[in-house]
Order: C-alpha cells, then sequence, then structure tokens
C-alpha cells in the first residue's frame, strides 16, 4: 500500500466535510457544468483528488477542493469531453411548484452562464455563488487578486447586458 | 458585495436548486480507488511499452495515463436499459401470477413478452438517451434484454402476432446485440451469431448472458407442457439444448462470468391446475454442454421470483416476493419483498434485506438483475397498485446483517417505474 492509499483511512474529519459540504459542492459544480450529472461527477472527481492529501489541507479544505474542482472542469473542457445529452424530458418526474417558470430560470441562467469565459465563470461561481473572497478566489484559481477583479467585472458586464438575465435580474429585487 | 452581485447570487440560487443525489463518502472512495488502480494500470502499460516498443510506443502510451475519470468505467453502470409491456398487467404479470398457487393461479403457460420499443436510461437522473425498436419493423417486439458490459445488451426480438391468441406464439426470434455511445445514445446493433431462432413455441420466457459476453442462455417455452433451456455459444453460433423436465417451468436465468454455472429458478407446474409444488433454484454446468435439466443440482431449496448468480459463482441472491420475514423474539413478522444472497458453496446466508411495505397477497411480478460486475442490482417489484424500483449500491455481501433487526432494502430510485415495466437491466 502506498502512502496515498493509506492517507484516507487517516482521513480525520473528511467524512464531516463531504457530509456538510457535497451539496453546496455540487451546486458549483451545476453552474460550472449545467448539468447535474456531471455536477456529481466533478464533486466525486475533485473530492478523490483532494482525499490523499487532506492531512495537508484538512485546516482550511475548502479553497483547495474548489480549486481542485475548476481545475478538473477546466481539464474536461479542454478534451472537449461533452458528456451525454439527455434526448427526452423524464415523463415521470415531479416538481413542486410551477415548473415552467422555474425551468425557464435555470435554462435561461445555464444559457447565460455558457456564454462565459471559463475563467469568467469560475470566477462568477467562486466569488458571487460561493462569496468567497477576492483573495481566496484568486488562491484557488491560482492568479492574482486583481485579474479576479476585472475578470468579475467583465462577467458581470457580459450578464448585465444579457437580455435573458436582464429581466429576470430585475424580478430578483422585488 | 454589490447590488448586482445579490441579484444575481439571488438568480444562481434560484436556478440551481438541490442536488438530485448526495456524494457520500463510499462513492468518493470507490473513485478514489479506481483512479489509483486506473493510473497504476496505464503506468505498468507504459513500462511495458517502453521495453517492447520503444520508446516511440511508450510515448503514446504514457500519453493516455490521466484520462479525464468522468469517461473511465464506473463502478455503477451509467446506464440501464428499460422496456415496458405491450400490454401493462398481462404478459409478465401473467406469467408472474401463475408462479402463486396459492392464489389457484395454477401453471399457466408462460406468455413472451412484447415491448413496442426500450429506452436507455442514465442512471443518475433517469434521462432518457436513447431509444430503439426492434429493426425487423412491424410485427417485431422487443422480447428479452440483458447486459453483457456495462454499454453492451443483447436483447431478443420476436415477432408475434398483432393480437394474443391462444396457442399463437412468436414465429422467430432473433438475438441482437446493442452497443452504447459513451453517451448513453444507441451506436448501433449487430446480430448475434446463432440468435436466429425458429420453432420456440409459446417463445423465449427468460434469457441471461455471461457477463464474457461467449454466452446466451435462454428459457423457451417449448409447447406440449414443456421449456427447455438453450445455451448459445455467441462466439461460434452453436447452441446446447437442456431439455426440460416434463411441466417445468424454468425461468429467471443467470449466468456466472465464465458461462460455467447456469442458474435458474424451476417449478413442477406447467400445465398443472392449482399445483402447491415448492420448486427450487436450481443450476448445471458446464452451461455449453447441454443435456438434461432433471439432473440439475438444488443450490436453494425453495422457489424465487427471479435469481442472480455472481460473477464468480460463488453468491447467489433472490428476489421473494410475498415472503414472510421472522427473526428471533420480538422480531416481528413481515410480509413483502425479500432479498436474500446465500453462498453457493455452503448455503450459508451472507446478505439479506426487505422492504415490507407491501400487502400480503397482492404480489405480481419482480425483476432482479445484476450488473456485469455482479455489484450492484437492479430490484423491481409490483404488488398490486404499488411498486418499487430501483437499486442497491452494496456489493450484497456487505449488507449481511443481524436476522432480528434487518434493515428496509436501501433502493435508490430509478426512474420509470410502473406496473407495465417488463424488462430492466445494466
Amino acid at each position: 500500500m502506498t502512502g496515498d492509499e493509506a492517507a484516507p483511512q487517516r482521513g480525520e474529519g473528511f467524512p464531516e466535510f463531504v457530509l456538510a459540504r457535497e451539496q453546496a459542492l455540487q451546486r458549483s459544480a451545476w453552474l460550472l457544468t449545467g448539468n447535474w450529472a456531471l455536477a456529481e461527477d466533478l464533486v466525486q472527481t475533485a473530492l478523490a483528488r483532494c482525499w490523499p492529501r487532506w492531512e495537508r489541507i484538512r485546516d482550511d479544505p475548502e479553497v483547495y477542493v474548489r480549486r481542485v474542482m475548476i481545475n478538473t472542469w477546466m481539464t474536461w473542457r479542454r478534451r472537449r469531453w461533452r458528456g451525454e445529452t439527455p434526448s427526452d424530458p423524464i415523463p415521470d418526474s415531479a416538481a413542486p411548484g410551477d415548473l415552467a417558470i422555474e425551468t425557464s430560470v435555470r435554462l435561461a441562467v445555464r444559457d447565460a452562464l455558457a456564454g462565459l469565459t471559463e475563467r469568467q465563470r469560475a470566477v462568477l461561481v467562486l466569488r458571487v455563488f460561493d462569496d468567497m473572497t477576492e483573495a481566496a478566489v484568486a488562491q484557488a484559481l491560482g492568479c492574482a487578486i486583481g485579474t479576479v477583479k476585472s475578470t468579475a467585472a467583465q462577467a458581470l458586464a457580459r450578464l448585465r447586458t444579457d437580455p435573458r438575465l436582464a429581466d429576470l435580474m430585475e424580478r430578483e429585487t422585488l | 458585495m454589490s447590488d448586482t452581485d445579490t441579484q444575481l447570487r439571488k438568480l444562481l440560487e434560484r436556478a440551481v436548486g438541490d442536488p438530485p443525489r448526495h456524494v457520500a463518502v463510499p462513492e468518493v472512495r470507490r473513485e478514489f480507488i479506481h483512479r489509483r488502480i486506473t493510473q497504476t494500470a496505464a503506468a505498468v502499460v507504459a513500462v511495458i511499452a517502453i521495453g517492447v516498443g520503444g520508446t516511440a510506443v511508450a510515448a503514446h502510451f504514457a500519453g493516455a495515463k490521466g484520462a479525464p475519470a468522468a469517461m473511465a468505467a464506473r463502478g455503477v453502470p451509467r446506464y440501464y436499459l428499460q422496456a415496458d409491456a405491450a400490454e401493462p398487467g398481462h404478459d409478465p404479470a401473467a406469467y408472474q401470477a401463475s408462479e402463486y398457487p396459492d392464489r389457484g393461479a395454477g401453471g399457466g403457460t408462460p406468455v413472451a413478452i412484447r415491448a413496442e420499443q426500450a429506452l436507455i436510461r442514465r442512471t443518475a437522473t433517469g434521462a432518457i438517451t436513447g431509444r430503439f425498436r426492434c429493426p425487423e419493423g412491424t410485427g417485431w417486439w422487443v422480447n428479452q434484454a440483458a447486459a453483457v458490459t456495462n454499454s453492451t445488451f443483447i436483447i431478443g426480438c420476436s415477432e408475434q402476432p398483432a393480437a394474443r391468441t391462444p396457442g399463437a406464439g412468436p414465429s422467430q426470434e432473433v438475438l441482437l446485440s446493442v452497443h452504447l455511445t459513451a453517451a448513453g445514445g444507441v451506436a448501433g446493433m449487430a446480430p448475434v451469431p446463432g440468435g436466429h431462432l425458429t420453432r420456440i413455441g409459446a417463445g423465449v420466457i427468460s434469457m441471461a448472458a455471461a457477463p464474457n459476453g461467449h454466452e446466451v442462455a435462454l428459457a423457451i417455452s417449448a409447447g406440449n407442457g414443456r421449456m427447455d433451456i438453450e445455451v448459445l455459444n455467441t462466439a461460434t453460433g452453436q447452441r446446447a439444448l437442456w431439455r426440460g423436465r416434463p411441466h417445468w417451468k424454468y425461468w429467471g436465468l443467470s449466468l456466472t462470468s465464465n458461462g460455467q454455472e447456469l442458474v435458474f429458478t424451476g417449478l413442477p407446474c406447467l400445465g398443472v391446475p392449482r399445483c402447491t409444488s415448492a420448486g427450487s433454484v436450481l443450476a448445471v454446468r458446464p452451461a455449453a454442454q447441454g443435456g438434461s435439466l432433471a439432473g440439475a443440482r438444488v443450490i436453494v431449496p425453495h422457489r424465487s421470483s427471479v435469481t442472480a448468480i455472481s460473477p464468480d459463482g460463488s453468491v447467489l441472491c433472490s428476489l421473494g416476493l410475498e415472503a414472510t420475514v421472522s427473526g428471533p423474539p420480538p422480531a416481528p413478522l413481515a410480509h413483502g419483498v425479500i432479498l436474500i444472497c446465500t453462498s453457493v458453496k455452503t448455503g450459508n446466508l451472507v446478505g439479506e434485506a426487505y422492504d415490507s411495505r407491501f400487502d400480503r397477497g397482492a404480489a405480481a411480478l419482480g425483476l432482479l438483475t445484476a450488473d456485469p460486475s455482479g455489484q450492484y442490482l437492479i430490484v423491481h417489484a409490483v404488488t398490486g397498485g404499488k411498486s418499487i424500483n430501483g437499486w442497491i449500491r452494496e456489493n450484497p455481501a456487505t449488507f449481511n446483517q443481524d436476522p432480528a433487526n434487518m434493515p428496509s432494502v436501501r433502493l435508490i430510485p430509478l426512474k420509470g417505474n410502473g406496473a407495465a415495466l417488463a424488462i430492466e437491466t445494466w
């Protein structure tokens, strides 16, 4: 057994972290991938990559895990793995509330995010959705704080002009 | 955070919603182990390639080392095949209900399933990623399906009359291999060598494929109060006949990965009104040899709705319906769906679980399918107006429990649950 394989046995706090944060990580992953199945795969892969290094990162794992998640996602994108494209809605699923409105919001956000560059989307998710500080985002992405600021500004400017989102954002303020 | 940021964040939160599934530590552990194995295997291949083929070949293989994990095969099959019977509540239910003689169903003749189309669904979401019909056209129905790998299925297409009439069974059956794309679409179909069956009486009633894909076993209702089992070698197209005993029904076929062991349920009730025989789970080997099923050995001395043998032949899981579950006092009696896994060698219980949400006296249909690795089981059961459909995450050997404190079956739900569901495999 290698040292890495032994590490998970000593991964004190890892199960608790997964239990506490996997949903939040999946939500961020959905914003990156636009697909729950891929989001689940992404979180699982990121956690599996972090596990051997848990002893080193367990004091503050959040930023490291998110960094691995972003890097993994970018790697998948570079390899142009498309994943599946379901051909049919699921006829037997039930959803509370107004399904049509929720779906239109989801599709509008997903499409708008798809129009951003990888880095813009990553910055937006970490900075706005995950509410990380600019310094933490910079650390997660391995870039300067100034780059985070400018990238976030570009991303927000782009979304502000997106007609699919403008109306929805106004409604959110009401 | 500015107002715009706040608005956007609210919008993002609204769009995201809640994940449909949880990521659990065991999944992460499997992913980690899988990655390690993949990387180690790739490294070994690269080293061998250096020695054998020189640095150019080695560099090629080393380049494949870091393949994205999401593209690699996962433990849980990513897709499953599913088909609804064209006559809900008739085809499979009529057959399965006949296995409950205490309800007076007697020993009715099994009838072949007829499904207009089969769907490929993603395990995680239930999304339909592919669908197909029998390529032969009108009058042909999807009749059986079995998984060979996570992306290859063997299906049976049968030519059957448009309307069911007594004594008018399918005229022929064609076996096809169906290949999936990485995205779960249907990449193509190809005839299985030797897979064109004629003179099949009332049709193919049950089918199993060895995980290596070399053997396919078919329980065929031969007519005249007899059922036979044929084992097809998919490489050579040769078929071996296991001649059934008179008035015995056979169903719930499964094969070990090397195709050696063929396991099935047998019940001496074919054409016997108000049959009260108990039946049993039987096995023959080597499966490709053929012979008489009268010589089959008894693995489990009681009847089961359906069974699945592990790829290595060591563990047999049986799905029982309308079972009576009892344990040492003060464990209560319960009736419902019970999944029992026993050691083939010793007969000892290695795991069991049950779901008691069903009422006694309404059992109608059960499906139990193991994936080619034998690690993940699909369980489907319909009793009256209730049904369950899902898969079990654990290896059956890992849910060994104290009989006095058995847990409910922890099924991960699968989409497409319903009384019409007749074929489901992965």
